[in-house]
This record gives C-alpha cells, sequence and structure tokens, in this order.
C-alpha cells in the first residue's frame, strides 16, 4: 500500500495470462485435456479457500472471466463478495453473475460451500458447450449433479465434486485419461549421497503433474523427509505431507497405520538399502549410480546386486553422459541420465523428458505435452491475431 | 488415562520418528502387567522404553538421557508429583465428563486453577465429551477442553488422529505455504 499527498493506492501483483472466457473464444484449444486440468486446477483452489481454518472462505463469484489461465496454471481473480463462512451460514444479498449463481444466493438464502459447487457445476458445462464434441452421459450428469437446485441433491463438497470428476475422467471410458500400470516403483542408490531421494521427490512430483497420483515414501533412515517438512512449505493431510503437487511421508514405525489413498502409484526410496529394495517386488527399480571415477566401484556392486530385479532401469545421476554410456556398454542396457537440478519439487523440461522416456515402455496412457504452456501459447497467438486483423 | 499416554508413545516415536521414554509415576502401575523389564529398568515395544513403576528420584537421570520426548504417566496422583508436572513441556489433563463422573473432573479444576502456569498453560482433554458438561466447564473454568477421539488400538496409532496429537504434543511440523505474500506497508517520507 502506498500513499501520496492526493491518495492511497494499493498495489496488486501483475498476473500474467488470459481469461478463460477469451480462450474459450478460440474453442480449437478446449480439449478434454484442457478441460481437465482447468476444472481440477480451480477445484483445488476452491478447496483449499474452503478449508482455511477457522473459518472456511467462499468465493462466490466463480465464471470464467475471473479464471485466469497463466503459464504456471490457474489463478482465480477478483475476491470482492468472497467472504468468510461463518457456523450458521451466511446471508448476503444477491450480487454475482447470474448465470453462474447458485439458486440460494439469488433467493438470498443462506450462502455455503455448495454456493461454490454450484459455480463450478456451471464452469464446467461451460467448457463442455465451448470444446464441443466431448459430451458424455456421465460428464453432464455430474454438470446435473453439481447444478442441482436442490442442496440435497447438490454435490456436498467441492471434493465430492473433484472426485467424481476425476474417477471419470481417468477411467477406461475416458479414452484421455487412462490408468497406469505401475503400483510401485522402487529407487535405490549405488552409494550414500548420490541422489536417490532426490530422484525419488522428482518423480513423484512428476506423476502427480501428470494427475497420476503418486506418493512418495521414505524407506531409508536418514530421516531426510522429516528435515524437510521442519524446514516448512508443507500442508500436513492425515499421515501425508504435501507440498503443491508433492505427496509424501516420512519412514514411520510400527506403532502407526496410514490411510494411503487408493490408486495411487508408491514410490518407495529406499536409499542404499539394495537388499530391502529388492524384497519389495516392485514393477519397476530404479537403480541410481554416480558418475566420478571414485563412484563407479559402487556402481558396479550395486549392479551386480540387484541385477535380478525385474524391470531395471539404470540412472546416470548429475548428467554425465560419458560415463552413462560406458555403464551401458558394459552392463548391455540403457541407462538414463538424470540431469543436474537443483530443486527436486521444481519440474524442468529435462527432467521432464527423462521421466516420459524412461516410463515409454511401462506407460500405458496417451503422451501428452505440458497443456498449459501450449494452450497459453497458442490461445494468445490466436487472440493477437485476431486483434492486429 | 494410561490408553492415552500410551497412544501418545506410540505417536511420538512411530509417528514423529523420536526417541521416546515412557515413565510410569503413579503406585497402581499396570504397565509393569504388559511386559517385564529389564535389568536397566525398562522394556521396549516398538521402539519405545517403558520404564514401569518408576521412583521418582530417576526422573531426573533418566531426563538427562538422551530421550527426545519423555511421557510421564501420573494416574491420578496430580499432587504427589505436582513439581514434576510444572517442569513439563506439555501438560495434559484428561478429565472424565460422563455425568456421573464430571465431579471428578470439577474437582481437579478446582485445584488446578489454584496453581500458577506461567507461559505454558494445561491442556485440557476429554475422551467422553458430554457437550452440555464440556460447554460449562468451559464457561465456567475459562478453559478449552479438546476431544479425544476414539483410538482403539493405542500401539498402532491410525492416520486420521495425527492432527489431535500433534495438537496435544504442541507439534507443528508442516508449516503451510501458500502463496500468502504479505502486503508490504510503507510510507513516502
Amino acid at each position: 500500500m502506498e500513499e501520496d499527498d492526493e491518495a492511497y493506492y494499493i498495489i496488486e501483483e501483475y498476473i500474467e495470462g488470459e481469461s478463460l472466457e477469451a480462450l474459450m473464444l478460440q474453442s480449437l484449444f478446449i480439449t478434454p485435456d484442457f478441460i481437465y486440468h482447468t476444472i481440477m486446477e480451480v477445484a483445488d483452489i476452491l478447496d483449499y479457500m474452503h478449508h482455511v481454518y477457522p473459518e472456511p472462505v467462499i468465493y462466490q463469484d466463480l465464471k470464467s472471466e475471473h479464471v485466469i489461465i497463466g503459464k504456471d496454471g490457474v489463478r482465480l481473480i477478483d475476491f470482492g463478495i468472497a467472504s468468510c463462512l461463518k457456523k450458521r451460514g451466511n446471508k448476503y444479498q444477491n450480487y454475482g453473475t447470474p448465470n453462474f449463481c447458485a439458486p440460494e444466493k439469488r433467493a438470498e438464502a443462506k450462502v455455503s460451500v455448495q454456493t461454490d459447487v454450484y459455480s463450478i457445476g456451471k464452469l464446467l458445462e461451460e467448457l463442455i458447450r465451448a470444446e464441443g464434441t466431448h459430451k458424455s452421459q456421465y460428464l453432464l450428469h455430474i454438470v446435473k449433479k453439481a447444478t442441482n437446485p436442490e442442496l440435497s441433491d447438490r454435490y456436498d463438497s467441492i471434493r465430492a465434486f473433484w472426485a467424481d470428476f476425476a474417477n471419470y475422467m481417468q477411467s477406461d471410458k475416458n479414452s484421455v485419461y487412462q490408468k497406469h500400470l505401475l503400483k510401485k516403483i522402487v529407487i535405490a542408490g549405488s552409494q550414500p549421497r548420490i541422489g536417490t531421494t532426490h530422484l525419488s521427490i522428482s518423480f513423484t512430483e512428476y506423476l502427480n503433474r501428470k494427475n497420476l497420483s503418486a506418493v512418495y515414501q521414505e524407506r531409508n533412515p536418514s530421516d531426510n523427509m522429516r528435515m524437510s517438512i521442519r524446514q516448512g512449505g508443507f500442508t500436513k493431510e492425515g499421515g501425508l505431507y504435501r507440498r503443491r503437487k508433492f505427496f509424501g511421508m516420512p519412514a514411520y514405525g510400527e506403532g502407526v497405520e496410514v490411510n494411503f489413498p487408493e490408486d495411487s502409484v508408491e514410490i518407495l526410496d529406499y536409499g542404499t538399502d539394495l537388499h530391502g529394495a529388492l524384497s519389495e517386488q516392485a514393477d519397476l527399480f530404479l537403480l541410481v549410480m554416480g558418475c566420478k571415477e571414485w563412484e563407479i566401484e559402487y556402481g558396479k556392486t550395486a549392479f551386480e546386486t540387484v541385477r535380478q530385479a525385474k524391470n531395471l532401469i539404470l540412472v546416470a545421476n548429475y548428467g554425465s553422459k560419458k560415463q552413462a554410456k560406458q555403464y551401458a556398454k558394459e552392463y548391455k542396457q540403457t541407462v538414463y541420465c538424470f540431469p543436474l537440478d537443483e530443486n527436486p519439487f521444481h519440474m524442468t523440461k529435462e527432467k521432464e523428458g527423462l521421466f516420459e522416456r524412461l516410463l515409454e515402455k511401462h506407460w500405458n496412457c496417451r503422451k501428452y505435452s505440458w497443456q498449459w504452456r501450449d494452450t497459453f501459447i497458442c490461445g494468445i497467438g490466436k487472440l493477437c491475431s485476431k486483434w492486429i486483423r | 488415562m494410561t490408553h492415552l499416554s500410551v497412544a501418545l508413545a506410540n505417536y511420538a516415536a512411530s509417528g514423529l520418528g523420536k526417541k521416546t521414554a515412557y515413565l510410569e509415576l503413579y503406585a497402581n502401575g499396570e504397565i509393569a502387567h504388559w511386559k517385564k523389564a529389564g535389568a536397566e529398568g525398562y522394556f521396549t515395544d516398538k521402539k519405545i522404553h517403558y520404564y514401569p513403576k518408576l521412583k521418582r528420584e530417576q526422573i531426573p537421570i533418566l531426563l538427562n538421557c538422551d530421550y527426545e520426548c519423555v511421557i510421564m504417566d501420573f494416574g491420578d496422583e496430580y499432587i504427589c508429583f505436582r513439581e514434576e508436572l510444572l517442569h513439563c513441556d506439555k501438560k495434559v489433563f484428561l478429565l472424565n465428563l460422563n455425568l456421573w463422573q464430571n465431579f471428578y473432573a470439577k474437582k481437579l479444576l478446582d485445584m488446578i486453577r489454584k496453581e500458577e502456569w506461567g507461559n505454558i498453560q494445561p491442556l485440557y482433554a476429554s475422551a467422553n465429551v458430554q457437550k452440555k458438561i464440556k460447554l460449562e466447564l468451559e464457561n465456567y473454568y475459562g478453559i478449552q477442553i479438546e476431544k479425544i477421539p476414539f483410538i482403539p488400538d493405542p500401539v498402532c496409532i491410525k492416520s486420521d488422529i495425527f492432527a489431535c496429537f500433534d495438537r496435544i504434543l504442541g507439534h507443528s511440523a508442516a508449516k503451510a505455504k501458500r502463496k500468502n505474500l504479505p502486503i508490504p506497508i510503507w510510507k513516502k517520507k
């Protein structure tokens, strides 16, 4: 906030991107993939707002105009009529946009989180209409349930809507997102401090960004996960810790039992415990090896120990292609190079490319490029050309 | 009381990964019936060291060991162990709010309110919460009573109880970090 002789100013963050309303004019860009990503991201934001402690926040003004699609994903703007939800429900004047406004709001009755459920249902309906071709009965059923005028027949929370929507989009009925075959992936390293945890976290982050739910599990005594948690930046959900798209759990003892999300891929970080890793009977076994001269011997020993593992994949750390080639020649199998990387929670093009190649054989779902970047660039391009004309 | 203490010890050891000791200090201890203590005076279960029927003079010795979390179970002998209780970083009073037992809770609260707690206020908890009684006590004594969820097995804590135990143990491992950038406020000179 700033002040001069005449007035006070509020300086706000500049959000780069285009509104969903503008993008919807170009129906070419509204693909099922795009719908999936947009709705999931909007639902994620609303769900977060609905779980703010001690008083949840209801947005109340969700519409395509207020959804900004940028390079980094979705942002919601204009919180002018958002409000904290009181325990007894709120009663407000009739603000909002008629098409997106829930009936209880129009009737000036009490509003709740279901008011936002109605609006997200309307947003989904608008996106389906804009896309044109993808009109499944079940998707329309989800819309109908979300926009039901009767509160008792509507989804009671964004999570319930989200679960139904995600289930449908990832189901076999939907060709866009088919389920993957991998359930358990074990990652182990030839020696300590070789980047096993870094790779495991990056891999988990990658899978979650692809909306394939994955959970990192620390299965080594390093306690790295807890140390990261202490640094901050995580939220705790049951026994799992979340950091944006990343889900993980530290090494728990026998005295606790953690509910693990169904249908998610387990990424097990075994550190240097190769025998423990072998005992897991995983669908995929990643062995991380060092490339420096003094690390090669450890790599050889580790390879000999785990060479019988099912679907063994060798990863040479820190991107030394020369040594990776040497390993490949010696062990007669492909060796992947993990690039030099600073932040395991941040996805880079190199890492994304590596994981895509690495999973090619085991992947049962259609590959797709990173939706946001493409849609954003194409959308802006089209709009500019239209404007110039 | 023992049920909650054992559950908290298991959560501290297995959930938070802390080296934990459980000290049973009240006279009619039950832990001794569970397993026999070894020569060092304790037995181990799921990485927790249980010290059954521990004598008061042994407490400082154990506090000087390398335990990261020490759970002391005083049973109903608050007065006997008052000095030890005042040393603790977290003080949990478990109240029974049943219609026919809440007079015990009132008696205890009457005793406690005379105490000078300083910066570390005790935490009141109850497993059997009768809403009306809870509200009545909270208003009368100016306290908050935490509801303890049902814990079927104290040596196997389910993840839905983690949040409650985090509050009790004052553990704030995960700090939420969404992009809540503070608005910079400055004034032109």
